[in-house]
């Protein structure tokens, strides 16, 4: 089933039948702890818990190189920038292209924007340029800002001939079958 | 006992009020069938096998920096380092956008109802967290660091090392928690391995989810060219910082080869370090049992020998350059040590957990390795490390000491 119906369902309905008497069974068919199987998931869980300790451990001995609060921030805020704001863009742009595209431009204008969308947030430490020193052009040589307003220019330039194309042959096709 | 432990994870706790259900909480909130575990185990494979290349080639520039006891790294090919780090930072820039479609494909459970339905759902949820903001920040702060900008507290390289282990570790944890999923998700649409491990409506549901993704208006084939398009749209507009031929092409690359002082980008300046003015007085001790003291006359007038090789900075940009000067091994002779001597180069630059580095035996010996008095022709300009710069095959950029004032037998830590 699709992830979003999953993250909809609220009590599996089709274990209720099979564990009558208990309210709190989840579906005896598919327990929690049916978890030996397949075999070669544990080449990657306990290697993969191990890591984790080595890595909270080295974390919390290195002192003054790492600052656990600002590492916490940048930990939780990475995570967020992801969830409160490019996901909620997609999401958006998504919702709103099924709305006001036709049927037939939808996949080319979701491939250019997804395309714009990487080049600019790639982009965006060289065109903010904190990074910049003065005394060392050999750094950041190019204007970044230029360079990436022309990628998505050309991004949405192709774009939108594929969508006009797609949109035509589309019409074109109903129009036969019509 | 498993049957009381399953009792105990699954346990329903109490969720929020189902008023609260709104927005993204609703039921159906989500409706694209590229919403699916299929979408999510082959994006996942291609991100995984992405991080795992990443973790492999940044553990390699650790451990060239800061060598374990058993690991040796050869002086020859002299262009290794400039393929594990440019593939080390290419894998991680495209790791970008895989790891942007993959949290798409999921994005739907983010908001699923209730938050935490049993304890083992808490638990998966929590370890999701860990991984999301693990892979997330390793990606961020990795992009940022190419472009010098550092907004916060911690010391970017000792980060970048531990968080790395701990967003590889809970990549293993979530393959192994997923294990079933992924084998399901990478199966053939309809062989039986697509459905393994499902009730018979769920399969049937599974079905009919695979087929609306080929239907929908968005199809799968559209979902999987902007994936593609993506990953080489960031690989095209980056790899020329590595890949010289392509320096042109790569329009988003931070640095040009053949752009730069004497023809050659530098990464620290002259300024920074605190190393503007070199004056006649200026002596190259080499400390063995004849010891040296050097003056750049001194060192002009011994045998030069001109080699061409590449500095290859960590940040991933790397680019040729043709190096004259003293081979460090036949001054390590003169001053009656043997050939291939571990030893510790110092710069005049006085702060900065770089100022000296290790130069281990094979690379000592290397009769590639000079300590370079031109760069290109000229004499070194201040930017890139006059009057001496220690240049070795095989070797990252922050290790290729500039400003080299003093060369002395033994192993000398970073930060030293």
């Amino acid at each position: 089933m699709s992830l979003a119906d999953e993250a909809g369902r609220t009590v599996d309905d089709r274990a209720a039948d099979r564990v009558p008497a208990d309210t709190y069974a989840s579906d005896p068919r598919r327990p929690a702890t049916s978890a030996l199987t397949p075999w070669w998931r544990w080449l990657f869980l306990l290697p993969g818990l191990g890591a984790v300790v080595y890595a909270v451990q080295g974390l919390l001995t290195a002192g003054g190189r790492v600052p656990l609060d600002s590492w916490l921030t940048w930990f939780i805020g990475s995570a967020l920038l992801n969830d409160l704001v490019l996901a909620p863009i997609s999401v958006t742009l998504g919702w709103l292209s099924a709305r006001v595209l036709p049927r037939a431009a939808r996949p080319a204008v979701v491939v250019g924007a997804a395309v714009s969308g990487v080049l600019a947030l790639v982009a965006l430490p060289f065109v903010l340029g904190f990074g910049a020193d003065p005394a060392n052009p050999s750094f950041l040589p190019r204007d970044y800002g230029v360079i990436l307003l022309a990628l998505v220019a050309g991004v949405l330039a192709v774009t939108a001939v594929a969508a006009v194309v797609a949109v035509r042959r589309a019409r074109s096709g109903a129009q036969h079958r019509g | 006992m498993t049957a009381a432990l399953d009792r105990l994870l699954g346990a329903r706790l109490p969720g929020p009020p189902d008023q609260l259900r709104r927005g993204p909480f609703r039921a159906g909130a989500f409706s694209s069938p590229l919403h699916s575990e299929r979408r999510a185990a082959r994006t996942g494979a291609f991100l995984g096998i992405a991080f795992a290349v990443c973790f492999g080639t940044g553990l390699i520039s650790h451990w060239v920096q800061q060598p374990p006891g058993w690991f040796s790294w050869p002086a020859s090919p002299s262009w290794l380092y400039r393929v594990t780090q440019g593939v080390h930072v290419t894998t991680g820039l495209v790791s970008i956008p895989l790891l942007l479609v993959k949290l798409w494909t999921v994005y739907p459970k983010l908001f699923e109802w209730p938050p935490a339905g049993s304890p083992s759902r808490l638990v998966s949820r929590l370890s999701i967290l860990v991984l999301v903001g693990a892979s997330a920040m390793q990606l961020l702060t990795g992009l940022m660091n190419i472009a010098e900008w550092y907004p916060w507290a911690f010391f970017f390289t000792t980060t970048h090392y531990w968080t790395g282990w701990l967003a590889i570790g809970a990549v293993a944890v979530h393959v192994g928690a997923k294990a079933p999923e992924i084998r399901r998700g990478l199966a053939r649409r309809g062989s039986a391995g697509a459905t393994a491990g499902l009730a018979e409506e769920q399969a049937a549901e599974r079905r009919t989810v695979d087929e609306a993704e080929e239907t929908n208006g968005v199809p799968r084939r559209a979902f999987v060219l902007a994936a593609g398009l993506t990953v080489g749209a960031v690989t095209l507009t980056t790899v020329g910082q590595t890949l010289t031929p392509l320096a042109r092409v790569s329009v988003l690359g931070p640095r040009i080869a053949g752009v730069g002082p004497q023809a050659l980008p530098v990464r620290q300046t002259a300024e920074k370090a605190g190393v503007t003015d070199v004056g006649p007085d200026y002596r190259l001790v080499v400390e063995g049992p004849d010891r040296l003291e050097l003056s750049l006359a001194d060192l002009q007038a011994l045998p030069q020998h001109t080699e061409r090789l590449p500095i290859t900075c960590v940040e991933g940009w790397s680019a040729n350059a043709t190096w004259s000067g003293v081979r460090l091994a036949d001054l390590l002779e003169q001053a009656g040590l043997p050939r291939d001597t571990e030893v510790s180069v110092e710069s005049l630059q006085t702060g900065g957990l770089y100022r000296v580095s290790t130069v281990s035996a094979p690379h000592a010996s290397s009769p590639r390795t000079l300590l370079a008095l031109k760069l290109n022709g000229e004499p070194l300009a201040p930017d890139h490390g006059y009057p001496v710069r220690l240049i070795a095959p095989n070797r990252p950029g922050v290790m290729q000491t500039k400003w080299v004032t003093r060369v002395a037998p033994g192993a000398a830590g970073i930060g030293s």
